[in-house]
């Protein structure tokens, strides 16, 4: 395998970003909310604290992480002259702003949210380039549907139930057909053992929610903000999708791809934080540009 | 190699940023979690749900799951809880509203189970929530859990039914009554205010400031809850306004055999106190119901449709994969090795 074709062909910058989510996920968001339900906490506690506060230190590495990579990637963004470019760098950038004016209180958490959430769609509309960009589509649908059902409620929105309920099916359709359609993603077809790996994960996945015994449905609305409305075989061969799209982005040099899912991933759906959203930004700037590239930003390495 | 130092230097900075960060848990992120407004009301709203002061108000919908952490786990036949909070006269009340066709409050049956609901708030302020399910020895929760059968009256006996006579009356022979089971209780309280440290702990506080009421009406239950600002006992939260409170809820639906770890339940969103008045609704509070119900018709025709999709998507796919030229994509630039 030659240097270019694994993660580490990633500049460091977003390599770094990637492990501590992943450790962060895998850690806080997942370990400790399933390891504090084993029996005889007692004699465990402090194996979990240390696993805890591992997870703690991931997270903040991962936020100040995702600053530095948002930064250069406006940065470089604003610099080129293709407009498509400089609308999603403008994006970032007014996450940044917005981001940090409602941590500091100056504006309310719905315009966060609302900014955010219309944010994410341009930059993903500033990436569409046709049949690869499908996937992207559909998961900033899922996004702002999400989205839109959380802050459509309380002062000035106004939705019923029927329309909250509405707005969450339609975001779990599009997450799942985002999570089909991601081998499109890709610039090759994937190989058979992509589609064998995906198949397996696809299977692992649908005997994990059929067996009842795993705390995977409400982790999936805990972590990731999916409220699991929709059979289990659903997710399954969603998740199936993505497994196949990793494998081949990972073995084929495409770690643009594979680190934009995990962060995507990640980062979840709807409205759950700034850092949250943040990574779904990332990830759809990411995936965008391999999928719409401009000759004013001739690689992404150069902009780490 | 030149290259790489400042990369280095810039990752190793990043890093010792983050450190301090971490140590002084300086969060730059922001919890953009759902969050209730607790509104500012100028008249006592009461404890009837289904009065037009509650209803007028605009909810906030909290999805709920089934509860698959620890045996007994499954539940999830309620997918959502409307929530609404009101403040008076330094005493916090909150509204919960649920789909739930039958009303279920008896339990004069092993196979009769009472409809209920619960919410749930961290026993102290803390950086993070405690574990939803119960908490855990170093963070606490309160819960406060109304309950269907504690609201009615113990049913008469009927036709010819009797009941041993039993004189004793001192707690030797009450053992669940002298433990403090609030079921045991010759007074019913349909709120039980409890405190748990983690499982097996749950254990019901004496104090009597909490109350609760509830109402069925149009295939729905009503259930208000209400406390004073200042707790009357320990591990139970302040509602002083000073910041937002970590809160998550729980429905039982009896008739679907709902009870114990069986149940639905959100996962933590927030409350927060302020002076404003509560939004009123402009629509019509039918309209949030029936929603999403799992007997609902629709879902069949939903669900229907959803694998439709996905077939037509894996097709697609499919043809996509396996018919288009394999030189598809030579055209684009090579933006990841250029």
């Amino acid at each position: 395998m030659s240097k270019t074709h694994n993660v580490f062909a990633a500049p460091p910058r977003v390599v770094w970003l990637t492990v501590f989510v992943v450790a962060e996920l895998l850690l806080l968001r997942i370990g400790t909310r399933t390891l504090i339900h084993i029996p005889g906490l007692g004699r465990f506690e402090t194996p979990i604290r240390v696993l805890a506060e591992a997870g703690r230190l991931a997270y903040y590495a991962a936020a100040v992480f995702l600053v530095a990579v948002l930064v250069s990637m406006a940065y470089v963004r604003l610099k080129s002259r293709d407009p498509r470019s400089m609308l999603a760098g403008s994006v970032a950038v007014g996450f940044l702003l917005v981001a940090g004016a409602g941590r500091f209180g100056v504006i309310s958490l719905s315009v966060v949210g609302w900014s955010l959430s219309a944010g994410l769609v341009v930059a993903a509309l500033a990436g569409w380039r046709g049949r690869r960009s499908v996937p992207l589509a559909l998961f900033a649908l899922g996004v702002a549907s999400a989205g839109w059902s959380s802050l459509g409620q309380g002062v000035g929105g106004g939705l019923t139930g029927r329309q909250v309920d509405t707005l969450l099916i339609i975001a779990e359709v599009a997450l799942v057909l985002a999570g089909l359609t991601a081998p499109l993603l890709l610039k090759q077809r994937p190989t058979r053992r992509a589609l064998l790996i995906g198949l397996g994960a696809a299977a692992a996945t649908t005997a994990m929610l059929w067996a009842g015994s795993s705390t995977v449905w409400i982790l999936g609305l805990w972590t990731l903000g999916v409220p699991g409305w929709l059979p289990g075989i659903v997710y399954a061969l969603a998740f199936g999708g993505l497994a196949t799209t990793w494998w081949s982005a990972f073995g084929g040099g495409q770690w643009n791809i594979g680190v934009g899912l995990v962060l995507l991933t990640a980062g979840g759906v709807g409205v759950i934080s700034t850092y949250q959203s943040g990574l779904v930004l990332v990830g759809v700037l990411l995936v965008g540009e391999v999928v719409a590239p401009t000759r004013s930003v001739p690689s992404p390495q150069s902009e780490f | 190699m030149r290259k790489r130092r400042p990369q280095v230097a810039v990752v190793v900075i990043l890093m010792l940023v983050s450190v301090v960060m971490y140590l002084g848990e300086a969060n730059p992120a922001l919890a953009q979690t759902q969050n209730i407004g607790v509104w500012k009301v100028d008249s006592d709203p009461g404890l009837d749900g289904s009065a037009p002061q509650w209803q007028s108000i605009l909810p906030v919908f909290v999805a709920t799951t089934a509860q698959q952490v620890t045996p007994p786990m499954g539940g999830g036949d309620t997918q959502r809880v409307a929530v609404r909070a009101v403040h008076y006269q330094d005493r916090l009340f909150v509204m919960l509203e649920w789909f739930d066709s039958t009303p279920d409050v008896s339990t004069d049956r092993p196979e009769a189970f009472t409809d209920a609901a619960a919410i749930q708030f961290p026993a102290e302020a803390a950086s993070s929530v405690p574990a939803i399910c119960m908490g855990q020895a170093d963070q606490a929760v309160n819960i406060w859990q109304w309950r269907g059968d504690q609201q009615v009256q113990a049913p008469p006996l009927l036709g010819d039914g009797y009941v041993d006579l039993y004189p004793s009356t001192d707690d030797l022979y009450y053992t669940a009554r002298a433990a403090g089971n609030p079921l045991a209780q010759s007074v019913r309280r349909p709120v039980q205010n409890l405190i748990a440290g983690g499982f097996g702990t749950l254990t019901p506080d004496a104090s009597e400031d909490l109350e609760g009421f509830g109402v069925h009406s149009e295939s729905r239950w009503m259930v208000v809850y209400s406390r004073s600002f200042l707790p009357q006992g320990d591990m139970q939260p302040e509602f002083s306004g000073r910041g937002p409170i970590d809160v998550a809820f729980a429905v039982w639906d009896g008739s679907k055999g709902e009870r114990d770890g069986i149940k639905s339940v959100s996962s933590f969103t927030q409350l927060t106190v302020t002076n404003e008045d509560p939004p009123r609704r402009a629509v019509a509070p039918t309209d949030d119901w029936p929603a999403f119900q799992p007997s609902n018709p629709m879902v069949g025709f939903t669900l229907i449709f959803v694998a439709f999709l996905v077939i037509i998507v894996l097709v697609i796919l499919w043809y996509m994969v396996y018919r288009v030229p394999k030189g598809r994509g030579a055209e684009e630039p090579d933006v990841e090795n250029p």
